[in-house]
């Protein structure tokens, strides 16, 4: 039944699985002394060849990334195209994260008085939607509202949540959390209509992320001035931490505040560890990468189709950081970023 | 520069003499002051090239450092962050300010940064969720690489501006001791020796002077002598010829015309 709907695109997903980069190749990549080697590599050893081929000399590592990036689009493209519903809902689901970010961008803009193209410009074509452009010319919380968004799924999130004297300049991130956190929220009442298989793993991925968002916006809030309530704000209503992990991680002042809420916890007991504040983003993108691969691991559920676009995700992010060292003569720290599951 | 003999086309007075010296002696004076005031500014050259090696070498670290810290927050918060931070920023939170700086009379321009912390705020946020505090790691290490960038482009300006100074100077040491200097001394030198060239002419003219007075003198003497001599003849000739009317002809006896020598005929009537 799965197999009929659906096997096609499960299949495309691990056949695109199967040509990630591995271990072998990120080692061997470390050992390129430029640019040029890199994309001589990824062009003879791995699936990017298409990609990189028509690059011009001298290669920024920008150039690599948009390569990347390309690589990414095509691929899941292939799988919205072949999807029917429900599937084609769930993937729809997986874009609404970089919608938000296209949204965030656009309202950006909007306050600045950018032009369209320009914004347009920098949006993610994955979370592109028709009336993005309308987002810019609008001028209040009411028109953008009635113009941009009543169409997109996006509008339920932006109305439960934001009022119009919270649209100004301060507050342009809160709303992407915001958003982010409704976003996050509603794709579990999503995933918790689907089967037995899909549910289950969805479940413990988008705690995952729900725990990873709520740590990070910890982490990161402290030094600046958003208040408590509204950090607390911020945070879901489920995941492995909801909800007394969460109240807990709210009222934290410093890291290791963070480090002794975490430690309770066995799955992040291991972030701990180290003195480095940034290690514990570092453990959570590990961790986040290996429940994906367990995702993977299983059959006939929806998960793998979520897992692979974090795959996808890290991948880009392995490259960028390996091409930023290489082109800054960083090679030391090559390790810290590339993070990679076997 | 100069030839050897070259100097001022002046007339040679003792006033031009006194000009003169007075130039040379300033000259001197303003040789000196300029010495010392091209020793101090590269004293400071000196000062500010070994700072700029020690600037330079602390901002390509700093620099490296910045921009690597820029990558970890890309890399901990993906492409969005690039634009978060692109779009929240309309106006410069680093201000440069400019002032002046005095060495030996060398007007050096400074720059410090100012930070006018209008924007702090607003950008606090940026990356909440993601790479937030790599963001703001990597705008403190920016700041820091800002701060020693102004600092080096003022030394850097400092640097060209003194080379400057320092060459002008320079020029101006030189011409006063090669140039400025050789021609007053030429000029007090050619001065002093016309005059005595004049002092001789002087004494020479004067000394003909003398001379012709004292033979104009003499030939009055001896115009005056011969004068006497031939007053004498004639007086004496004179004398003789009287001396004839009243005795040597004796014939005219005491009838005879005392004035008129010439025998004067007798009137018959």
């Amino acid at each position: 039944m799965f197999n009929a709907k659906n096997g096609f695109s499960e299949a495309h997903v691990r056949g695109c699985q199967t040509k990630r980069l591995t271990k072998q190749n990120y080692a061997e990549l470390s050992r390129c002394d430029t640019l040029e080697d890199i994309k001589t590599y990824l062009q003879t050893m791995s699936d990017y060849s298409e990609y990189v081929r028509d690059l011009q000399a001298p290669v920024r590592p920008v150039d690599i990334i948009e390569c990347c990036r390309k690589r990414q689009i095509a691929e899941f493209n292939i799988c919205c195209q072949q999807a029917s519903s429900p599937l084609s809902n769930f993937l729809e689901y997986l874009t609404y994260g970089y919608m938000i970010d296209n949204l965030v961008l656009a309202l950006n803009g909007m306050l600045r008085g950018r032009t369209t193209e320009a914004i347009l410009e920098k949006c993610s074509p994955i979370g592109f939607f028709d009336s993005l452009s309308a987002v810019v010319v609008s001028s209040s919380v009411q028109e953008l509202y009635r113009l941009a968004l009543v169409d997109t799924p996006l509008a339920s999130y932006f109305s439960s949540s934001i009022k119009a004297e919270d649209l100004d300049e301060l507050n342009i991130e809160l709303i992407r959390n915001v958003l982010y956190k409704e976003y996050l929220q509603d794709f579990m009442v999503f995933c918790n209509k689907m089967d037995q298989n899909t549910r289950q793993l969805m479940e413990k991925l988008l705690s995952m992320e729900a725990d990873r968002h709520a740590i990070r916006i910890t982490l990161n809030s402290f030094g600046t001035e958003l208040s408590k309530a509204d950090r607390r704000n911020l945070y879901t209503n489920f995941g492995t931490m909801y909800p007394d992990g969460f109240a807990r991680l709210a009222n934290c002042e410093t890291v290791d505040e963070v480090k002794r809420i975490l430690v309770a916890y066995p799955e992040f007991r291991e972030l701990t560890k180290s003195d480095d504040p940034h290690y514990i983003d570092r453990g959570l993108r590990v961790l986040e990468l290996e429940a994906c691969g367990q995702a993977l691991d299983e059959q006939f559920n929806f998960a793998i189709f979520y897992a692979f676009v974090k795959f996808q995700e890290n991948e880009i992010n392995n490259l960028m950081w390996l091409t930023e060292c290489v082109a800054q003569r960083q090679k030391s720290s090559l390790g810290e970023g590339i993070v990679y599951i076997q | 520069m100069s030839s050897a003999g070259a100097r001022l086309n002046v007339t040679p007075t003792v006033t031009t003499l006194a000009v003169i010296k007075s130039r040379l002696a300033g000259a001197q004076r303003g040789h000196r002051l300029l010495k010392k005031k091209a020793d101090a500014l590269t004293l400071r050259y000196r000062g500010i090239l070994r700072d700029i090696v020690e600037a330079k070498r602390k901002l390509a670290t700093s620099m490296r450092d910045a921009h690597f810290a820029w990558t970890r927050a890309k890399y901990a918060g993906g492409d969005a962050v690039k634009h978060a931070v692109l779009d929240g920023v309309d106006r410069a939170n680093v201000r440069v300010m400019a002032h002046e700086d005095n060495v030996a009379g060398v007007k050096i321009p400074k720059f410090t940064c100012r930070k006018c912390g209008a924007d702090e705020r607003r950008m606090e946020l940026t990356g909440l969720a993601r790479g937030g505090a790599r963001v703001r790691e990597a705008k403190a290490s920016y700041g820091e690489a800002i701060g020693l960038l102004s600092e080096l482009a003022s030394l850097q300006t400092a640097f060209v501006t003194l080379d400057e100074a320092i060459k002008t100077t320079n020029r101006r040491v030189n011409a006063l001791e090669n140039y400025v200097t050789p021609r007053l001394q030429n000029t007090v030198k050619y001065i002093l020796s016309e005059l005595d060239e004049l002092e001789r002419e002087e004494f020479f003219r004067l000394k003909k002077v003398q001379a012709k007075k004292k033979k104009d003198i003499e030939e009055t003497e001896m115009m005056e002598a011969e004068e006497e001599k031939r007053i004498t003849q004639a007086v004496d000739a004179e004398l003789r010829a009287f001396g004839d009317v009243i005795g040597g002809e004796g014939g005219r006896g005491a009838g005879g015309n005392l004035i008129e020598s010439e025998h004067d005929e007798d009137l018959l009537f």
